[in-house]
């Protein structure tokens, strides 16, 4: 008999994230310049790594799960290191309005 | 503190160790456990002989100042996000934006990219462009504004490193 | 030790509660702030309180110190990054020209 708070707190938890991802999602699709849309992505990727720390405590497996997050910070790290740096020469905000 | 060469080696070689034993939670009773640290300490040790200049002037840190300092800087984040939290929540949306240009008073690099780092990690002000002692400032209202014009955090910094840059 | 257990889970659960409080303000700011800019501030809002008071709680009902200790350095990892992050989003739209948003204009 699992208690209430792996049962019923850490799922609705895990949905909470899901749904707040949602409104970063927005940011990436409908953002009015480029750099909205890495915001958004870069929102969404801290929710992700909190959202596998939870389903790590939901398994009780949050050693594993704390690996998986660590990589998935680090290459956020990296990938938006690379986009800012191809954006940035790109010398004029009319380019960056899409 | 005043690191030199060796000890600085030494003491990157121990905090990789560190965080490779706490990651990979080896079991040191058993035989294979054991050879986990120790490849994990050849390891850290690598990583930290090809990271340090042998050449390099390193200044002194103060290791205990730095821990307080540390534990203020968490205090003022919870403060200025409380803040921005009611800003947010406010349905007329009181907010200011402004770019502050702010020249910092301080003797070295390391403190300069703190103090950046500082005004960046606290909700309310992003640091834009950091030029040696040229910082320009993003803020959202009056309030926050004064946080960075104020230099109660320069004054904080001031006196963590030594004057020689670390570099 | 009898009182420690009981008295666990429910401050986990506050904890955690408290963190998606921050977390559900700064989704709001995404939606509500004006520009690139302001918006930022609201991502670096969530990022360091609202990760902290949810790590903090899930590592209060961790079973083991070795959970705590990677908890932990998930957290640590989270605050060096997410400034580098956000400094690098905004330094790029400010070299590549965009004008903030400010009240005079509106």
């Amino acid at each position: 008999m699992m208690d209430f708070f792996q049962a019923t707190f850490i799922p609705g938890v895990m949905m909470g994230l899901a749904l707040l991802s949602t409104a970063y999602l927005y940011r990436v699709l409908c953002g009015p310049t480029v750099f909205d849309r890495m915001l958004g992505l870069n929102g969404i990727s801290t929710k992700v790594i909190l959202l596998l720390l939870v389903i790590g405590t939901a398994n009780d497996r949050v050693d594993m799960f704390v690996d998986i997050a660590l990589g998935y910070a680090l290459l956020n790290l990296v990938g938006s290191l690379a986009i800012a740096k191809y954006l940035e020469h790109q010398g004029d905000a009319i380019n960056a309005m899409d | 503190m005043k690191p030199n060469y060796y000890t600085l080696l030494a003491l990157k070689t121990g905090l990789l160790t560190l965080i490779w034993c706490a990651l990979s939670s080896p079991d040191i009773f058993s035989e294979s456990g054991l050879w986990d640290v120790v490849m994990g300490a050849v390891a850290a040790f690598t990583v930290a002989w090809l990271n340090t200049e042998r050449k390099g002037v390193y200044g002194a840190i103060r290791v205990g100042q730095l821990l307080g300092y540390c534990l203020w800087l968490a205090g003022s984040i919870f403060r200025s996000g409380c803040h921005l939290s009611l800003l947010i929540l406010n349905p007329r949306l009181p907010i200011n934006p402004k770019m502050i240009r702010h020249r910092c008073e301080l003797s070295n690099d390391s403190s300069a990219v703190l103090l950046a780092n500082s005004i960046t990690l606290t909700p309310g002000t992003i640091t834009v462009e950091l030029d040696s002692h040229d910082l320009i400032v993003h803020t959202i209202d009056d309030s926050s504004a004064a946080d960075v014009t104020d230099r109660h955090i320069e004054r904080k910094i001031d006196g963590l490193f030594s004057t020689k840059g670390m570099s | 030790m009898q009182w420690i257990d009981s008295v666990k889970d429910p401050a986990a659960m506050a904890l955690i509660l408290v963190g998606l409080f921050f977390l559900v303000v700064a989704a709001i700011g995404v939606l509500r702030l004006p520009d690139i800019y302001t918006r930022c501030h609201a991502v670096s809002l969530a990022d360091s309180l609202g990760a902290f008071f949810l790590l903090a709680g899930l590592s209060l009902h961790a079973s083991t110190n070795m959970v705590l200790v990677k908890i932990l350095a998930v957290l640590v990892l989270l605050y060096l990054l997410n400034p580098a992050i956000a400094h690098l989003t905004v330094r790029a739209a400010h070299r590549s020209g965009l004008k903030p948003w400010s009240r005079e204009d509106t």
